[in-house]
């Protein structure tokens, strides 16, 4: 056995040639997915497209409980050029808002990162779960006698409480910090079995400026659970509060992103090998069409290669998981696809964007991104378990801004604020002096719940291919009167929240129909679902239409919610892999192969 | 790296530069040399860049994009090529090319991958030399290293055992300006600068910056994705070229003199005359080149950061110091709280332009228009 690797590219156990499991992609679903295989005795290889910025995160650290640093930093030049992002100059995507029109090569179609760890490596890991009624919002629409012509919604085949042991799991592993009960709580969640393993995160300037606003008005705002580690946590540093963090990596590990705490552990293990920069471009697949047997993949010299396993899961994102399976069945409707319906029901969250500009510096470049929120505009009643009938589905907003100069520069110079500048006289380096985009900035986005609908879908782009010659995603979408709606009735709140935060100015980021969803929240496009002729996948992520092949990543949501996605792609994933050791008995794999944490 | 009739071509390019940097009457070998390490523009392409950010951020009685070194950056990034910088100095030219060779009796420096025995053989010679054409399109400062840049301390240090940079839990140590025995501990209190060891690039973002740098036309992989032509960030060599071409010319058409001794006035209605998707290019790039980390050429002295009064880069030293002798396990900077107002918060507001400015855009928006309120207040939120 040879952990930690020294091969180039290959991170954990190089010496395994043979595995059970072969899953694409190392983000939230893949690395859940990985540590349950990896510690039932499975061996499981991950091929992960992006680069690897956690150097020996397959060993252990300077101090032996610590995780080695990984080669993120407090960079905005780095983030700006594209370190870890999809880069559409050789990986672009199209895009379109009706079958109609002709669709157009577009830099923006969520452009997830490509790195080892997956999307939550940069994200600002705010880590709050669904609901109770997130899961059954098909029934819960109905009963209240809300019809929205022409979307798609449906019941989870799994409920809330079904999912609240791997819920718990999650957070345990993610080591998030959170109040469970209290001031710092928010009074819409659903029942917990237990309090967060991490104390609640300090919180920052803008944060409690506008949780004060909100409190006036009669809101209920709380410190917003995030996977940030406020305590030495599993080999994590604690975090300091350095600013640099939704959009970046963090340079500490204080983050609890599926790099350092799932995959980790997968690598660890000695059951797993992870090979990066290995960019999967087809599955394999036997002559009955039912098992994969494979896949096609393109490593860092250029050279095609194949590499096998008894099963396959993926978890590249939904666009590329959906790309996939379409690539890989170029003659027919797709891998998995017999219903039709796989590449439909894309769901991103609709995010209203509220600007205020205090006249005091709030420096939001300090602290965390987000520290505090509230769910008021969620629409649900206390506790998640329904809605509520004076308002609409909103969903929740976050308190807080990432505002370095260099990007509240490119702010300024977006030419409608260049167009205005001119108007009234006022010069860039004015801007940047004063900076009321930088220093003085307080943001609410919320977090709208956007409609499931069959028409907003991924399929493959007749015309344009990547620097492979491949087909890329062509991404269709427009977004429906539900999600609109909603965010009209709660944008004249929002203003007051600012009005009574004390803000100077408030408005708004313009919403343009003409360019894709902005939020990085992708889900849809392989439902689950127990009825084979309307959901790609069963109630545990298998594919209907095969023996083998499985989805953990954000594709198998139904509907969307009206919170952050990611710990519900985890406690999915780690549900299906305990499923996949033991059909009867997930719930008990997961539990089995917890392993401590080392609180140092 | 499928480069071989490209590698030729271009080295060909370089060394035609150099040659005709020969060919200048009048110039020591030093003034050669001086003019080889410039990087991809000209010194006289330079100057005209540097002119034309100057009126972008123009100086007054603060310092503008000149003094902030923003034209240096953008240099930097014309000149880097995957691989190419051999002898880590930023810029790309025919000194990388014999680079190795010397690089054996200057001595290592660190942080470069390449240079010196650069094919491994145990001798430094002409080979290497070989070698390092091929390395001019290997690896380069595209992405700085991490986690830290050695600007900010590490607030704690483990119990008795060796300093590191990594560890949780033991008291603030003392500032960098104390001195006597307590400075030797503390200069070990800041960790090594590893923004100067940039990163080797995977083949995809190899690729990627060729088109960034030379157009979609030198990667041939990418002939079916029309972005890798119509980016703006694709490209920039010939853009750079040509848009300083345009400055001049015009300057030349309507004034009769170069662009660089233009009058402020002048300067500004030739920038409004040239191609504006340049001009969003090159402002863009001027704000990159005064507020980005040092490492990368461009905010001299930090006087871009000092402008905007931006710390920089805080790790390891963050805003919320770990504790454990606090309650809350979490201390503050008196000087720069997170959770409050600065302490020197005067609450001034904004001058009347860019509250004209603000007004603006809080109107603007048609569908959902903004509002400005009518009592803004300055304070700090009660516990």
């Amino acid at each position: 056995m040879s952990v930690p690797s020294n091969v180039p590219g290959v991170l954990g156990n190089t010496s395994l040639d043979r595995f059970d499991a072969l899953i694409v992609g190392s983000g939230a679903g893949g690395s859940a997915a990985a540590h349950v295989l990896a510690a039932s005795g499975q061996k499981v290889l991950i091929l992960e497209a992006g680069d690897n910025h956690f150097p020996g995160l397959d060993r252990s650290g300077l101090i032996p409980e610590l995780i080695p640093w990984p080669l993120y930093s407090n960079d905005e030049i780095k983030m700006a050029r594209r370190f870890v992002l999809q880069d559409p100059l050789v990986e672009p995507r199209t895009f379109r808002q009706t079958e109609n029109d002709v669709a157009r090569p577009n830099p923006d179609v969520n452009n997830l990162t490509r790195n080892v760890g997956g999307a939550a490596v940069i994200s600002s890991v705010s880590y709050p779960r669904f609901t109770a009624v997130d899961f059954r919002m098909a029934s819960a629409l109905r009963a209240a006698g809300r019809d929205f012509p022409g979307t798609s919604f449906a019941d989870w085949p799994l409920s809330y409480d079904e999912l609240e042991p791997f819920y718990a799991e999650t957070e345990r592993l993610s080591g998030i910090a959170g109040a469970a009960e209290g001031d710092g709580a928010d009074p819409f969640q659903s029942p917990r079995s237990g309090p967060f393993p991490l104390p609640p995160q300090p919180e920052m300037y803008v944060g409690r400026v506008l949780a004060h606003g909100a409190r006036q008005l009669g809101y209920h705002p709380f410190n917003y659970p995030s996977a940030i580690a406020t305590r030495p946590y599993d080999g994590r540093s604690p975090c300091v509060s350095c600013g640099f963090c939704s959009y970046y990596g963090c340079a500490r590990n204080a983050k609890g992103s599926p790099a350092v705490t799932t995959l980790r552990r997968a690598l660890l293990s000695g059951n797993c090998q992870l090979r990066y920069n290995a960019h999967v471009t087809r599955l394999l697949l036997d002559v009955t069409r039912r098992r994969v047997t494979g896949v096609e993949y393109v490593d860092n010299n250029g050279q095609q290669r194949t590499a096998v396993a008894d099963y396959c899961i993926l978890a590249a994102s939904p666009i590329e998981s959906a790309r996939l399976c379409l690539l890989s069945d170029p003659d027919g409707p797709g891998v998995g696809n017999s219903s039709g319906h796989l590449g439909r029901h894309m769901m991103f969250h609709f995010q209203t964007t509220g600007v205020g500009i205090f006249k005091q510096r709030l420096h939001g470049e300090r602290g965390r991104s987000i520290t505090n929120g509230m769910a008021d505009f969620r629409g649900i009643t206390e506790g998640g378990a329904a809605l509520r009938s004076d308002r609409p589905l909103g969903g929740v907003v976050e308190f807080g801004t990432s505002s370095e100069p260099i990007t509240a520069a490119h702010e300024s110079l977006r030419p409608e604020a260049v167009q205005f500048a001119h108007l009234v006289g006022v010069s860039l380096k004015q801007l940047l002096v004063e900076s009321p985009f930088h220093a003085h900035i307080a943001v609410m986005i919320m977090q709208g719940e956007d409609a499931p609908q069959p028409t907003n879908r991924v399929d493959l782009d007749p015309t344009v291919r990547d620097v492979f010659g491949l087909p890329v995603p062509r991404l269709t979408y427009k977004n429906h009167a539900f999600e609109l709606d909603a965010s009209a009735f709660y944008k004249p709140e929002m203003l007051k929240v600012f009005e009574a935060a004390g803000a100077a100015y408030g408005f708004f980021d313009p919403f343009d129909p003409t360019v894709p969803p902005r939020s990085r929240h992708v889900l849809g496009g392989m439902r689950m679902g127990d009825d084979p002729r309307t959901a790609v996948c069963d109630r545990w992520g298998k594919f209907h239409d095969l023996d083998n092949l499985y989805c953990a990543d954000g594709a198998v949501f139904v509907t969307g919610s009206g919170y952050n996605p990611t710990p519900t792609i985890i406690a999915l994933a780690l549900r299906m892999a305990g499923a996949i050791v033991s059909p009867a008995a997930a719930e008990r794999v997961v539990r089995r192969t917890a392993g401590e944490i080392r609180a140092a | 790296m499928p480069t071989g009739e490209f590698t030729r071509r271009e080295v060909l390019r370089l060394g035609v530069a150099g040659a005709a940097v020969t060919l200048l009457p009048r110039r020591s070998m030093f003034a050669m040399a001086a003019e080889a390490a410039q990087g991809f523009l000209t010194s006289q392409q330079l100057a005209i860049l540097e002119a034309a950010v100057a009126r972008i951020i123009p100086t007054d009685t603060q310092p503008g994009a000149r003094e902030c070194g923003a034209a240096d950056y953008i240099q930097s990034m014309l000149s880097f090529m995957p691989g190419s910088d051999a002898n880590c100095d930023r810029r790309v030219n025919a000194a990388d090319l014999t680079a190795t060779v010397l690089a054996a009796a200057q001595g290592h420096r660190p942080g470069c991958p390449l240079g010196g025995d650069s094919d491994g053989s145990g001798v430094v010679d002409a080979a290497d030399a070989v070698r390092a054409e091929g390395a001019v399109f290997g690896a380069q400062p595209v992405y700085a290293g991490g986690p830290f840049s050695g600007r900010q301390p590490q607030a704690h240090f483990p119990t008795g055992s060796t300093p590191c940079y990594v560890c949780h839990g033991a008291p603030l140590q003392q500032s960098a300006t104390a001195t006597g025995s307590a400075a030797a501990a503390t200069v070990d209190n800041y960790p090594p600068n590893f923004f100067t060891q940039f990163l080797p690039l995977p083949r995809l973002q190899a690729l990627s910056w060729k088109i960034r740098i030379l157009g979609a036309t030198a990667v041939p992989e990418v002939a079916g994705n029309p972005l890798a032509r119509e980016l703006p960030e694709a490209d920039l060599r010939r853009k750079y070229r040509d848009g300083l071409a345009a400055l001049e010319s015009t300057s030349q058409g309507q004034f009769g003199k170069s662009f660089v001794v233009l009058t402020g006035a002048q300067q500004t209605t030739v920038l409004n005359a040239v191609d504006p998707a340049f001009m969003t290019l090159l402002t863009g790039h001027t704000i990159e080149g005064m507020l980005c980390a040092p490492e990368y050429g461009g905010n001299r002295n930090r006087l871009g950061w000092q402008l905007v009064r931006f710390d920089g880069d805080s790790q390891p030293l963050g805003y919320e110091i770990y504790d454990e002798s606090v309650p809350s396990h979490y201390r503050e900077r008196p000087d720069k709280p997170n959770s409050g107002p600065n302490p020197d918060e005067d609450c001034s507001g904004f001058s009347s332009g860019i509250n004209r400015f603000l007004t603006v855009i809080s109107s603007a928006t048609l569908t959902q228009p903004g509002r400005r309120f009518p009592n803004p207040f300055c304070f700090d939120v009660p516990a």
